[in-house]
């Protein structure tokens, strides 16, 4: 019983580690944009996909993380640049701009990965068994964790502690006055937004050496990460962390006990949340 | 600065309609009633809600197709209507984000403008609207200030202000005024104009239906009843 429990909070844990760093970029560039990027599924499959070929070709697993969270980067910072600015402003033009991305995507991806599910291969350095209280459990877990505590740190880091932050917090509170006082909000938001893709890029690669890719992965992903920032408050980092904390373990347990209704289970706090306090647990009202 | 016939719209309204203001050396205020469009006046300036047409001519440059920011780094300072602070920002933050350095003797720094409003001082590490109305009012000028601007677009500074905390502003305009800062002052309450206005414009269902110097305005009960109702 307890094994089965600390095994449980451990996988919760997992799971709340990878939510954390798909939720954090899209929470961000939402926070400060207003635009929901619904392909930050498809940009989750393409860095996946992208790292397992890097992987297969060079067996260098910390290179395909660089590779596979770089070029999603890339891909979003050339399209905030080319497109969305184009659209800026507008809800129902950006929705069908980012969905239709995500569309040519998971096909392209289709295309060139093929239909079945992919796992990276984890190099048995990365991956030793660890044993803790009494347990062994798979190493790779506990770098997956600690990479997501740094990368919050880090994001906690740039936002509170840098100028640039701060220019991203007035951007996120008031967009119009922080323009009006000499802020290029412009440039801000093509770094956010690139650095959301760059978040998820790493969460493809991660995700994606212990759990599969596959086509249908992106709107699972994207959905998850929906319901973590919508849970959390869009916008908040420490709503992110919460509500990765929740979700996970809440997976988890849903998981094991269960299992027929555990997708469903992780809109339960969703629902009460939307129903009691719609901006989320850390959000502001917009 | 001058501005001429500027229209701007909100949407489908006709907001100003045909606005012309210049503001030289010294202090100007736009007086009129609430919804004549004052607000909206230095909202298109700073390119906030662009004009339709008409144009805002800055230091000989038109400026009225630029981007807010680009208008704030070529030396206008903007107050908006109800301070708008960034609650997620420290005093300090709010002055250190939007410093600009001048390479010039008396520049300002966050330093001076904790010089000359101490209050903001101790307050540092505490989020921008956590302050009292008077300190956030001192504290939204202070970040203008800091972008070290020619020309400061002021918007109701004393609205929901107390008399004390309203003569510390005026105080500092005049202060700004000596330190050769032009001001474009947008007011309902013309005691704080004629504290320190030079030259007085009235808009009326966003149109500048009057002009002239600020003293022969304040001083002429008739006209005051006619434009403003006062």
């Amino acid at each position: 019983m307890y094994t089965k429990f600390l095994i449980l909070i451990l996988n919760g844990l997992t799971q709340a580690a990878i939510f954390f760093v798909l939720g954090s970029g899209l929470t961000l560039a939402f926070g400060l944009m207003r635009v929901m990027n619904l392909s930050h599924g498809a940009f989750y499959l393409l860095g996946g996909y992208i790292g397992y070929s890097v992987v297969h070709a060079t067996h260098n697993w910390p290179l395909a993380l660089v590779a596979g969270s770089l070029s999603i980067a890339l891909l979003g910072f050339l399209f905030e640049r080319t497109m969305l600015v184009r659209v800026r402003g507008g809800d129902l033009p950006e929705t069908l701009l980012t969905i239709a991305l995500s569309m040519i995507i998971a096909d392209v991806s289709l295309a060139i990965w093929g239909g079945h599910p992919l796992t990276l291969n984890l190099p048995a350095y990365l991956n030793p068994p660890i044993r803790i209280l009494g347990i062994t459990y798979p190493g790779f877990r506990f770098i997956l964790m600690g990479l997501s505590v740094l990368i919050a740190f880090s994001l906690w880091l740039i936002l509170y502690r840098t100028k640039l932050g701060a220019s991203v917090r007035a951007g996120v509170d008031d967009r119009e006055t922080a323009s009006a006082l000499g802020v290029n909000v412009d440039k801000i938001y093509s770094f956010v937004f690139a650095l959301s893709a760059l978040l998820v890029g790493v969460a493809g690669v991660l995700g994606g050496s212990y759990l599969q890719l596959s086509p249908g992965s992106d709107t699972t992903i994207l959905t998850y990460s929906l319901v973590i920032i919508i849970l959390g408050g869009m916008g908040s980092l420490l709503g992110t962390v919460v509500s990765s904390l929740i979700l996970g373990q809440l997976l988890s347990f849903g998981l094991a006990y269960a299992p027929q209704y555990s997708y469903f289970l992780i809109f339960v706090p969703m629902g009460v949340v939307l129903a009691i306090r719609p901006q989320g647990l850390f959000g502001r009202q917009v | 600065m001058e501005v001429s016939d500027l229209h701007t719209y909100y949407g489908k309204s006709h907001v100003l309609q045909g606005c012309t203001v210049t503001v030289e050396q010294g202090c100007v205020a736009v007086l009129g009633r609430n919804g004549m469009g004052k607000t909206t006046l230095l909202r298109s300036v700073m390119g906030l809600t662009p004009p339709r047409s008409g144009s805002v001519q800055w230091r000989g440059e038109e400026i009225s197709r630029k981007k807010p920011f680009a208008i704030a780094s070529m030396g206008i300072g903007y107050v908006p209507q109800g301070r708008r602070l960034f609650p997620s920002l420290s005093v300090e933050e709010h002055l250190t984000l939007t410093y600009r350095p001048k390479r010039t003797a008396n520049q300002w720094t966050p330093q001076r403008v904790y010089d000359i409003f101490p209050e903001l001082a101790q307050r540092r590490k505490l989020s921008g609207s956590r302050l009292s109305g008077g300190e956030q009012q001192m504290l939204a000028m202070g970040r203008a200030l800091v972008t070290n601007p020619s020309l400061i677009l002021l918007d109701e500074p004393s609205e929901g202000l107390a008399p004390i905390a309203i003569e510390r502003i005026v105080e500092t305009c005049r202060e700004l005024r000596k330190a050769n800062i032009s001001i474009l002052l947008v007011e309902q309450n013309i005691h704080v104009a004629a504290a320190f206005a030079e030259r007085i414009y009235v808009l009326l269902s966003g149109v500048t239906v009057y002009e002239s110097g600020a003293k022969a305005f304040l001083e002429n009960p008739d006209l005051r009843q006619k434009y403003l109702g006062l």
